[in-house]
């Protein structure tokens, strides 16, 4: 799966709390993200088995049961990396021309 | 809420359409998702006054169709599709209509048919420009110049980690025979550290973590950070995974230093 700014919104707000069960609607919240944005990242990330999704048990005062999703192991791990890549992309500068000899750095 | 029950029957219309572009064996369980969040975000504590929850909600339920639309695998994407396509076409209707040039059935006809070898051209257009024509526009290129980044950082990495492996494998015998295992990979074309520099100082770092320090005095994690080498124009160490593996010796000679 590539990397793009939703999925990354989605991953980050994932990690915030891994352990925590999501709903869809908060997940856009956090995210940032439109619906019809959001289900199908959703949708994908849980066929690529980095995400679970389970039914709220249901309650006494007749609400619908909800359905929240969470990372997998695999996917918190993946989702780190991938984070963490996207945050080493940036640019960085070690070297220019003219600059002592490491040999005098003493 | 006032009128709460009758917002969410509209809003389930609208997923209800949304579900019929999706595979049937998906369709019923993605209803009942979505149906149990629109009570939910009509009861939002956080979003103020209930009209502006009414429109979120409403906004959530009718993007679910964007979203099934341009599912792969859902049933419809030909007329999403056309569904975006379409609003030119209704303009330029209108647009005739008011001007007066289409007179006739025929005339009609011909500005169909233009309007649609237009729309053709333009999407060629689009298609040629973003296969071929990637380094024209500004923030595209910036967007490319960014993945490209990315992508380098990522084998940076990838070869960074070799490196540090070939030299971990071979690190006695090669401090014995006094060659680097595990070279950097050099650059043919455009600049790259001066090869002799780097060699040098990652054979001091090594001297230094192998607890002799003979080619020069010790190297701390501190010098890491602070070296510079000189550029070659040709030929030189690729820098980026010169950095990778620099950053590791540091972090190294950092937790060495503590051991001490």
């Amino acid at each position: 799966m590539r990397m793009t700014a939703p999925l990354e919104r989605v991953l980050r707000a994932f990690l915030a709390d891994p352990v925590d069960p999501r709903y869809g609607y908060d997940l856009m919240k956090a995210a940032g993200l439109k619906s019809g944005t959001l289900y199908p990242l959703l949708s994908r990330l849980e066929d690529e088995k980095l995400v679970t999704s389970a039914w709220e048990t249901p309650q006494q005062d007749g609400q619908r049961p909800r359905k929240y999703y969470r990372l997998t192991a695999k996917g918190a791990e993946v989702a780190r990396l991938e984070l963490a890549q996207v945050s080493a992309g940036r640019p960085r500068s070690r070297a220019h021309p003219a600059r002592p000899l490491p040999g005098s750095l003493g | 809420m006032r009128g709460e029950r009758r917002l969410l029957r509209v809003g389930e219309y609208l997923i209800g359409r949304a579900c019929r572009h999706l595979p049937a064996e998906a369709r019923d369980e993605r209803y009942r998702e979505w149906a149990a969040e629109l009570p939910a975000i009509l009861a939002d504590p956080d979003v103020r006054p209930a009209a502006r929850r009414a429109a979120r909600m409403l906004r959530y339920a009718s993007g679910t169709i964007r979203g099934t639309a341009l599912t792969p695998g859902s049933a419809r994407r030909v007329l999403a599709h056309a569904a975006r396509a379409a609003p030119p076409f209704i303009v330029l209707g209108v647009v005739d209509y008011l001007l007066g040039w289409a007179k006739t059935p025929q005339d009609w006809i011909y500005l169909g048919i233009g309007a649609l070898l237009g729309r053709l051209a333009i999407s060629g257009c689009r298609l040629a420009y973003r296969r071929w024509g990637k380094g024209l526009g500004k923030g595209m290129t910036a967007a490319i110049e960014a993945r490209a980044r990315t992508r380098a950082q990522a084998r940076a990495r990838a070869r960074a980690a070799g490196i540090l492996q070939a030299r971990a494998l071979a690190g006695s015998v090669n401090a014995a025979v006094g060659h680097a295992a595990g070279s950097f990979p050099r650059r043919k074309l455009g600049p790259g550290y001066r090869a002799a520099e780097v060699d040098e100082f990652i054979a001091r770092i090594e001297a230094t973590l192998s607890g002799n320090a003979r080619p020069g005095p010790a190297i701390t994690a501190a010098d890491v950070q602070a070296v510079t080498f000189n550029v070659t124009r040709h030929g030189g160490y690729e820098e980026r995974t010169v950095d990778e593996v620099l950053d590791h010796y540091a972090r190294e000679l950092d937790q060495a230093s503590w051991r001490l």
